[in-house]
Parts: C-alpha cells; structure tokens; sequence
C-alpha cells in the first residue's frame, strides 16, 4: 500500500510541476478605496493612485495594518501605449512590505494552529503585480511604511524605450495638521505686501530679527537662518518631496500621543512643537524630519513675511537639530539642538537639493556672527555658534535635476 | 574630640567613594594625531578631472587609539576624506551623499558627553568639531576630516558627490575593512571548474538552457529539495561584487550565524559561495541573497545562480516560537532583489526565463528546512554592468511572458 501511494506520488508530482499554466492568484483589477483619487498622464502611461484611511484600510482588509505601521496605496497604471510596461514599486517605497509580510504582521504566529491562510490570501489577491501589458489596465495595493498627513511618493514606470516618474501628494485623513489654522488671507493685508527685487530681497532679509523670541517679545532665541522663496504648494510638495513631516497642533489626542511615544520609546513623527514668535506671532508652518531616533529629528519653523519675490511669497525661518533630550528649568525636558547651526542650514540645502525641490541657493546676513568659544544661547538655554548668514531656498514643487541649481551671488560675493 | 573621632572612618569612606564617583567625571580628552595615523596607509584615491578624492575607514580599534571614544560601539562609523580641488572654482562636497542620515560631530561630542572633566568635555567637542569634514574646499587647495556615518559590517561603500557651479563629480569608493574577511573570500574561484565542465553559451543559449538545468539547491546529503534559483547574474565577480555593495547587500563572514540557515543549502556540493544581507532601516526584516558560481558561462563572463530569501522573523513578537520565517513568496523577494540592482544603477538588461518549478499559492512547495514556498516558475536572469547604467538606460528582454 505504502510502495503503490509513493510510486503514485513520483508518478504525479513531476507532472504538476511541469504545468505551464500558471493561474496567478493576483487579481488584474482591484477597486479603488475611495473616491480620493489622483491622476497622472505621462507618455503612454495613465496612472491613478488613492490611499485609503485607517478606517478604510479596516475594512478593506479586515485589520487594522496603521497599527503596525503598514499604510497599504491603491495603484493603477493604465498601459495606453503597444508596449509591456514594469512598475517598480521599490520607487514608491524603498522598504515597502510583501503581500505575505503585510499579513504575517497581523497574524497568530503559533505555526500549528494554521488560522492565517485566508488573511494571507486575501491580502495576496489585492497586491499589485509588476507587469502591465499594451492596452490593459493593472491596478492593486502595495505596502507601505505609514505616512499621515500627507502621503507623497513617486510612481516609477518602465518600458522597453520609455520611462516616467510621476510625484503624488495624497491627503490622508486624520491628522490636525497645524498649518491648516492659518487664515493665510488676513495675514497681511493688501498694502501690505511687497514685491521686491533681488536686491531689495537681500537689504529687506538682511534687515529682519536676528532670531525667534518667546511670546512677549522680550527674550532671544535661536538664530532665523533659513529664507525661502516659493508659494506654500511648493514648499510643501519641496519638502514632503525631502521627507519631512506635518505637525500636529496641540491639542487632547496629540498630547496623549506624545506622552505615548515618550514612555514607550516609540515614534510619533507628527509631535505638535512649541511655539516661538517672529513679527509677534507663533509659527505659521512647522515641519519635521525623524531620524533613526525617537529623540533625534529635524525641526524647522517658518514664518510668511510680506514680501514677494517673482511673485512667490518669501518665508523666514529657523531650523535646528535635535540631538538628544535634556533637562531644563523652564520646560522640564526640551531638545538639545546641534550648537553648530550653520551645518544644520547646510544639511537642510543638501536635502532639498537632492531631492530636486530646489532651483537656487544663496546667502544673506542677518543673524550675526557668534564664534565657537562665544556662542549665544536660545531661549531654553542651548548654547550655538554661527558664521551668522541665512540661507536663501527657491523652492520648486516640479523636481528640478541637481546640476541645474543655480547658486545665486549678491554684490561682491565671490 | 570623640564625636569626630567616631565620624572618622564613615567620613573617609565617604570621601573615598565620592572620589571615586568623580573620578569616571574627572576624565581629560586626549587625542591623537590623525595625519600619523595607521589606517592613513590604506588610501583608496580617485581623480575625476580637476577633483581628486582620497578616501579610508578606520577600523573600531584603530578610532579608539585616535580619540578614546568607542563611536563603532554606538553604531557610528567615521570615513575619512581628503578632497583635493585643482579646479579654479571653488568645490561643494555635499556630506548627505555619503550617508542621507550622517551624525554631526556635534552630535557625537553630545553622545559621548559622560564621563569627562569639564574641560576635557570642551576638548572633545573641539576636536571633533574641528576634524568634521569641512563642506567647501577653496580653488588650489585641499581639506580632510572625517564624516560620521553608520556603521555598515564588512567593506564600506559610500558615494562622495562634489560640485562646483559649472561641474559635479560622482565618486563611489569600496574600502575594505582590516579583520573582516566575507565568506566568498574563502572560495578559490579559479578551482572550482575543470576546463571540461565549463560551458561556454550565447546569451539565446542561456535562456533555453535556464529552463532545464538546477531548479533549486538541495540538502548536504543532496536529496531533499531547497530553495529555487530564481535569480541568475551573468557578470564579472569584480562588477557583481560592486553591484551587490553599491546596493547595500551586505556582506557575511563565513560561518557567521546570520547566514546559518543560508549554509544548510548546497548547489554541486557546495554551501553558497557568498550571501548577502540587505534589511529595512528599522531593521524589520531581512533579505537574503545566497550565490553560486555555476559552469555557465556567456562568452568569458561567468553565470551565477542565486536564491532571493525574505526573513520575516524580525517582524515577529513571538520569535521564539519559530527559527526561521521565511516569506514563501520567492517571487516578490526576486522583484525586490531585480529592483535593488535596478536603482543600484547596475542593470545592464535583465529577462525572464523559466526554469523555477510551477507552485500554486494554494499548493506551496515544502523545503527541507521546513518553510515552503510558491512562485510563478520566472527567473529573473540580470546581467550586470562594469559601469553605472542609468535607471531608463536599461535594456528589458522579452523572454518569457507569463511573469505577473
């Protein structure tokens, strides 16, 4: 009995495997999450992507992926031209998560107690494939690190002759994001604005505060070193573009989030910041970078000044790097900032840069020179030094290659 | 007189332990000289016209010698520079082409602040300011300091990208690193073939040969099926081994328990003659790319088989449970490693071939090592370039069409 089942076994064993016609499990179409959808036309390719919320992503799939950083995006690339197309999902995301991986961090992992193939087949079924034929359309979700408030990614697609990258910037629902109090209409009013020359762009920035203060007016804090030049879709789609991140305002869920993440040694890359003061009012955008870190990120704030430069509005700012957490009189626990500024300001012009959202580059003074052995403090008390020049970003929301910056001189700069 | 006489000894041991306990804080900061320093001896130097880059990585010891300060210990790797420029510009070295997240030395002097006197802190932070790689090098002249990276096991790959405002410059620097020997170092290449068993093809011959020949490894004593082969290089060792590290695969010591479950697969009674590890950032998960040299070759350049594995286990809370969890879809480790090789810029043209055993997802394959796979039956053959090949400069065959 047992020698016919195993003659029967090498009998049929070789055969299946021999079958050629492979029945993928994938699906070819998969319907879109919500009707949040963005699309983008380059050459012969129509592609269409959507992410859906946490909620949504709850029940499409059944689980509740945001928890375990899993933020799934619905892509759908339509092949209008006559040859095979690839699309590489790795351009979406570097590290994106396999169908299997995204199901196997939701499952019981005791192996004997098998429970999981249906999740594992029905996150399967709706993964995107990489091979879209001439005249088909292929869309399905593919895995990737979570990202609230704005979700931007490139769309990476090949063909034998051709290839497009196409930048989308998807909203995803659920986030205070802080920038979205300001009423930017009354800000300044009509006579206010200005429009300048560059030359009156370098006396007017030269002129403004040297730093930030705290809400009275009265104290110094860290230096205003950055400037930059663009409508706020572009520095927005410029540094999401680098990886930076919204901020949260302040308020009861935020709080308890960062309270979360302090105990837990988690990270909450949304962490509403406080507040600092340029022309006697608090930040109007603050963005952030995480780092490998919880405590080591990137911060900046700005602030729209009301002046014009080709039609773009000027910003004002200070960024600084968070190198560790200490403790202070005033706020218990704050930041330690990189003393040396000026190679925060630089990194800033090397990230942007090579994330192609910026067109030129130059220096203005302002903030005044501090030297190493006689460095100024903030307001919380964090010693820095600087050369003392602000850096001036034009910013640009279209990807602008590396070797076509343009490094702008004012007067006698060599 | 007694009161004293009593509070004595307490007192004395009071004082000892507070000496003692100051003393950890009590420490000066003493460094060296870098430019007498060992591991100036292995310079790797590099000229693109009028910019020439010099470039080496002291070893963890040969840091501590230097500056006391155990940064391989923290995960910080310093890569030391020289940038000579000789153009009449002045020349931009933009550090974040070196590592996208390098530590500032102000950031290093921060985490390396315990333990020092007051002044011996000030010292530390100064010299780790002033030796940080300075970003402007004036016309005619050269400058030299240390960017702190991550720290990356085995030889250390990094670009160094400079500009000036009319020009940029792309370097890519291996340095190999004293006391790490990986795996394939171990491999005598040249004796593993007789003349009669290798086999000299074009690259059509390839493809209808991939159909027929080694599916998949097998166990030490070659009877139970393993992995499949779904990937196939064809490239010289130097341009694969410079593919591998320009797409941050890592390489392994030989024997290293990363790879153990790696050594359990055999291909012509050998173990893989090298693996490589490539993971997330967050270190979720791990990829695993195990190669063999096999007898193909196309025209002089050699044919590598190789298996593309994902470790899930890193993902798990219950690790315990289980050794290994590998991802069963091999096809999607395969995309990832054809796309590694895509962005690396070392894609010269890559096809698909068959070869791979037909496994429905329904109906998995079992290997010997217990975990079981499925795949569509494609192998993705890639033939690598000696020099970077631009993203939209790669060549797609058209070999077979049932890939998804």
């Amino acid at each position: 009995m047992t020698s016919r089942l195993a003659l029967l076994l090498c009998w049929v064993l070789p055969i299946a495997a021999m079958a050629e016609d492979y029945e993928p499990l994938r699906q070819q179409s998969v319907p879109p999450p919500n009707e949040r959808v963005f699309v983008n036309t380059e050459g012969g390719a129509r592609v269409t992507t959507a992410v859906p919320s946490a909620e949504e992503v709850a029940d499409i799939f059944g689980a509740r992926l945001y928890r375990r950083n899993i933020q799934p995006v619905w892509v759908q690339v339509e092949n209008l031209g006559e040859q095979v197309l690839w699309f590489l999902p790795a351009g979406l995301d570097s590290g994106y998560f396999t169908p299997i991986e995204t199901s196997y961090r939701l499952q019981n992992r005791i192996p004997l107690l098998n429970l999981n193939r249906d999740i594992n087949e029905a996150v399967y079924r709706r993964s995107m494939g990489v091979k879209v034929d001439p005249g088909t359309v292929r869309s399905g979700y593919i895995f990737t690190r979570l990202d609230q408030g704005t979700k931007s990614f490139n769309v990476d697609v090949f063909s034998p002759t051709e290839s497009y990258t196409m930048t989308f910037f998807v909203p995803v629902p659920g986030l205070r994001v802080d920038h979205y109090n300001v009423d930017w209409d009354t800000l300044y009013a009509p006579g206010e604005l200005r429009d300048v020359s560059l030359d009156e762009l370098h006396a007017e920035i030269a002129a403004m505060p040297c730093c930030v203060t705290d809400k009275k007016g009265e104290n110094l804090g860290d230096p205003l070193n950055i400037v930059i030049v663009g409508d706020l879709t572009d520095a927005y789609y410029g540094f999401m573009r680098a990886g930076w991140d919204e901020t949260e305002t302040i308020y009861g869920g935020s709080l308890w989030r960062t309270l979360k993440s302090t105990l837990s040694g988690s990270e909450y890359r949304y962490s509403p910041v406080s507040a600092l003061y340029v022309f006697g009012r608090a930040q109007d955008v603050a963005l952030q970078k995480a780092r490998s870190s919880i405590d080591e990120r990137n911060h900046l704030r700005l602030w729209m000044t009301p002046l014009r430069y080709a039609g773009k509005p000027v910003w004002i700012g200070q960024i600084s790097r968070d190198i560790g957490v200490r403790f202070t009189k005033k706020t218990i626990t704050t930041h330690k900032i990189d003393p040396n500024v000026d190679e925060t300001r630089e990194y800033l012009l090397e990230d942007l840069a090579y994330a192609q959202s910026l067109q030129g580059f130059g220096y203005i003074p302002g903030v005044g020179a501090a030297a190493f052995d006689e460095p100024r403090g903030n307001l919380t008390g964090d010693p820095y030094f600087t050369d003392g020049r602000r850096i001036l970003l034009l910013v640009s929301s279209e990807p602008v290659d590396i070797g076509e910056l343009t490094r702008i001189r004012f007067g006698a700069e060599p | 007189m007694t009161t004293g006489a009593t509070r004595t000894p307490a007192f004395g041991v009071f004082i000892v332990f507070l000496l003692l306990a100051s003393g950890c804080a009590t420490r000066p900061f003493e460094a060296r000289d870098v430019d007498k320093a060992a591991f100036l001896d292995r310079i790797v130097t590099q000229q693109q016209g009028a910019v020439r880059i010099s470039a080496t990585v002291p070893t963890a010891e040969e840091v501590i010698a230097i500056t006391g300060l155990d940064l391989y210990a923290r995960g910080i790797q310093p890569v030391w520079l020289r940038v000579e420029n000789n153009d009449s510009r002045q020349v931009r070295v933009a550090l974040l082409s070196i590592d996208s997240e390098y530590y500032s030395p102000m950031e290093v002097a921060w985490y390396f602040r315990k333990g020092y006197s007051k002044d011996g802190k000030k010292a530390m932070e100064r010299w780790l300011y002033e030796h940080g790689m300075p970003r402007i090098v004036p016309p005619g002249e050269s400058r030299s300091g240390l960017v702190f990276t991550h720290l990356a096991e085995g030889t250390k790959g990094f670009n160094v990208d400079a500009y000036t405002t009319r020009q940029s410059f792309n370097f890519t620097f291996f340095v190999t690193m004293p006391g790490f020997e990986p795996d394939y170092m171990d491999v005598r290449f040249a004796e593993l073939y007789s003349d009669d068993e290798i086999r000299v093809v074009d690259v059509p011959g390839l493809r209808t040969l991939l159909n027929d020949v080694d599916c998949c490894s097998v166990d030490s004593d070659g009877q139970a099926g393993g992995d499949p082969f779904n990937v196939v290089f064809v490239g010289t060792p130097g341009a694969l081994r410079r593919a591998l590290l320009r797409s941050q695969w890592q390489e392994t010591r030989s024997g290293s328990a990363e790879s153990a479950l790696a050594r359990r697969h055999f291909y012509r009674g050998r173990i893989p003659d090298g693996t490589f590890h490539k993971s997330r950032p967050d270190g979720s998960e791990q990829k695993e790319l195990r190669i063999w040299l096999s007898p193909l070759r196309v025209g002089e350049t050699p044919v590598w088989f190789a298996q593309a594995s994902y470790n899930m286990s890193g993902t798990s809370r219950a690790q315990s449970y289980e050794e290994y969890q590998i991802d069963p879809d091999v096809d999607d480790a395969r995309a990832f490693v054809l796309q590694s090789f895509w962005y690396g810029q070392s894609l010269q043209k890559f096809g698909m071939a068959a070869g791979v055993p037909v496994a429905a997802f329904d109906a998995p394959r079992q290997t010997f090592t217990g975990s079981s796979w499925f795949s569509d039956g494609g192998r993705a053959v890639l033939f690598i370039g000696e020099q970077p090949v631009a993203l939209d400069e790669t060549e797609i065959l058209f070999w077979e069409t049932f890939i998804d």
